[in-house]
């Protein structure tokens, strides 16, 4: 893990360090370096290498400019489609959900709650990344974009994509996410060779496969969730697993 | 014997195609249709051709001098050319109820009600008695119930189209109290948090003017007084929650502020922290704002009701406007019990988290959601937090 806190508050920036550092070693999580900047161009030019493993916790409000950091975040986010963002930030009437979708910030972290609720947040947020970056393989992301639906998805969170009778709409069925989009199960098909049609309605990631009830032609992934599998499929489903 | 077996033919024929037809329904629609809807389907399909084939057969046999053509003209009128006419008027027919059966199709309480299901009632008598027609020996009777039939059946059409349309008007006028309800409510909100601004404004103005002749005086005892007063008091004010409210001025849409509002202050007031966000103007759902404002109603019913038992009950909305993309998002997140569940389940007709009475909500979203290629939506549930967003396009 490399962290990056960007806070002009000295008090603060220390405050969330130790935190942090005590948080990684409670947990025996191994991280490279914290770096700490309290000014955003400091930040800005040491951004190099990319990946999900980048962890940037930001301040909101910085000197000078009440949303500074929302631009550092996009700056960041221009750079590095996968890095982590997290705002730190005083509460206050921030359009908190809409940047959040705007720079795919994975938290917004209010400093003025007690301790022991920022520390709780903090550790939600890192055993997130960790999580994340033991299940992927680096930067794995399912990319849909046609004029109609557009979205990324880390390949390990699809379960499977399933047809809704009488539309043209299919449901993208997540590990902890539902979707729906219009489009053709072939042509999602046939977008990475991971995937298996396994029924004429349902298009499985074979990763997230737990095993096969052939008695009841039930695909049982590792959440518990099923779908359908047609009987003439199994045996082409086992070789693939 | 050649009558009976022809009557028995067409007997059968007319249940046979009556039943394929709904068959096919049901096979087809069943998870999107009511039963008395595909139902409806059937028998009027059936039902409409016999009756506008009676029709022009009778106007045949009445203007037509069928007497004088060849036995070879009559034929040809009665199996070639009369199809041809009942696919025609079937067309203009279809095309002047269409907008009622569209009102039909969306409406799952009328498709239930009484009044639908006497239509079908109806519709089946009538089959029956259409069919029982070639049992009458006596040729002028039987032409006589034959029109009988169908009248009837064309006044079966004109009643559905006049009860669905005071149906359609009803709901409406509703809809509008409704609307215009909530935005007095949502007024009187307004004018309650602008009488506490005021009233703040005025004790502030009278402490600056007091504290500044303390300050003339030196006395920094009374100053400080002064100045801790103002800070006990202004918190209160200055954080109220119903500041939330102020941001549906960006709402341009009548019914969706009004339906925000009614909902907002209905989650306050039972003590959910509400927070709306919405930065740009907000000028088009991209859709129809009835089927609109039917979801939003839902997510967050849904919602309210879902944050409500919880320890840190918060409900967090957003609406983010691509006006490039002509795309809309309305996100909603609320704090949830469980840590996650299976998102997949809660679509499915009938299940619910939350008792008997519920959970028919989603599969309603779902049902509206099935008439709009450019409009879906995302669900995710984590770590306590449950989002639904309703992304539409233009």
């Amino acid at each position: 893990m490399h962290i990056n806190i960007l806070e002009d508050d000295i008090i603060q920036q220390q405050k969330l360090k130790r935190y942090l550092v005590e948080i990684l070693q409670e947990n025996d999580w191994s991280y490279q370096q914290i770096n700490t900047y309290s000014r955003p161009e400091q930040l800005l030019t040491t951004l190099t290498s990319r990946g999900t493993h980048h962890l940037y916790f930001l301040d909101v409000e910085l000197k000078g400019s009440d949303k500074k950091g929302f631009e550092v975040a996009k700056a960041i986010r221009n750079h590095d489609p996968y890095a982590t963002i997290i705002f730190v930030t005083t509460h206050s009437e921030f359009l908190s959900l809409t940047f959040k979708y705007h720079v795919s910030a994975l938290d917004f972290i209010a400093k003025d709650q007690d301790a022991k609720d920022f520390k709780q947040q903090l550790e939600n947020n890192l055993q997130h990344v960790v999580e994340q970056f033991n299940i992927d393989t680096p930067l794995d992301l399912f990319q849909f974009n046609t004029p109609k639906a557009h979205f990324k998805i880390p390949f390990s969170d699809i379960l499977y994509f399933e047809t809704q009778p009488g539309t043209r709409q299919i449901v993208l069925v997540g590990v902890a996410q539902r979707m729906e989009f219009t489009g053709q199960l072939q042509d999602i098909a046939a977008m990475d060779s991971r995937l298996f049609r396994s029924h004429r309605a349902y298009l499985v990631n074979t990763n997230n496969v737990e095993q096969i009830d052939k008695a009841n032609n039930i695909i049982i992934f590792k959440n518990q969730s099923t779908c359908l599998i047609s009987r003439r499929k199994v045996k082409a489903l086992i070789n693939i697993l | 014997m050649t009558t009976l077996t022809a009557y028995i033919l067409g007997t059968f024929g007319h249940i046979v195609q009556v039943v394929l037809l709904i068959t096919l329904g049901f096979k087809f629609n069943r998870r999107t249709q009511s039963i008395h809807l595909i139902y409806f389907y059937g028998l009027y399909a059936v039902l409409s051709v016999s009756a506008f084939g009676t029709i022009i057969q009778s106007l045949g046999t009445i203007f037509l001098p069928i007497r004088f053509l060849s036995y070879n003209t009559t034929t040809m009128y009665e199996t070639i050319l009369s199809p041809v006419i009942i696919g025609i008027l079937q067309y203009f027919i279809i095309k002047l109820i269409s907008p009622n059966l569209t009102i039909i199709r969306k409406n799952q309480y009328f498709q239930k009600s009484n009044r639908f299901k006497f239509v079908n009632l109806l519709l089946s008598l009538s089959l029956l008695s259409y069919l029982l027609i070639p049992l009458f020996k006596n040729n002028e009777y039987k032409a006589t119930v034959n029109i009988f039939f169908a009248i009837s059946v064309v006044s079966l059409l004109i009643y559905l189209k006049n009860t669905t349309q005071n149906y359609f008007n009803l709901q409406l006028a509703e809809q509008r109290q409704q609307q215009l309800n909530n935005l007095t409510n949502y007024t009187t909100e307004i004018e309650t948090l602008y009488n506490n601004i005021n009233g703040f404004r005025h004790d502030y103005i009278n402490l600056i003017i007091s504290l500044e002749t303390s300050i003339h005086n030196g006395d920094i005892k009374q100053i400080r007084e002064i100045y801790n007063n103002v800070l006990q008091k202004s918190p209160n004010i200055l954080n109220h929650d119903h500041h939330s409210l102020g941001v549906l001025s960006k709402i341009m849409i009548p019914a969706i502020k009004s339906l925000l509002s009614h909902k907002i202050i209905y989650a306050l007031e039972k003590g959910i922290r509400t927070e709306i966000e919405i930065e740009q103007q907000w000028t088009s759902c991209h859709m129809d704002t009835l089927d609109y404002i039917r979801i939003l109603g839902i997510l967050l019913d849904n919602a309210i009701e879902a944050s409500e038992n919880t320890a840190n009950a918060f409900i967090h909305i957003a609406v983010i406007i691509d006006p490039v993309q002509k795309e809309n998002r309305f996100i909603i997140e609320n704090a949830t019990t469980e840590e996650t569940s299976s998102i997949h389940q809660l679509f499915k007709h009938g299940v619910t988290t939350k008792g008997n009475d519920h959970g028919t909500g989603l599969h309603s979203v779902q049902q509206i959601l099935i008439d709009y290629e450019q409009a879906h939506l995302e669900t995710a549930h984590a770590n306590q937090k449950f989002s639904q967003t309703l992304v539409t396009q233009g």
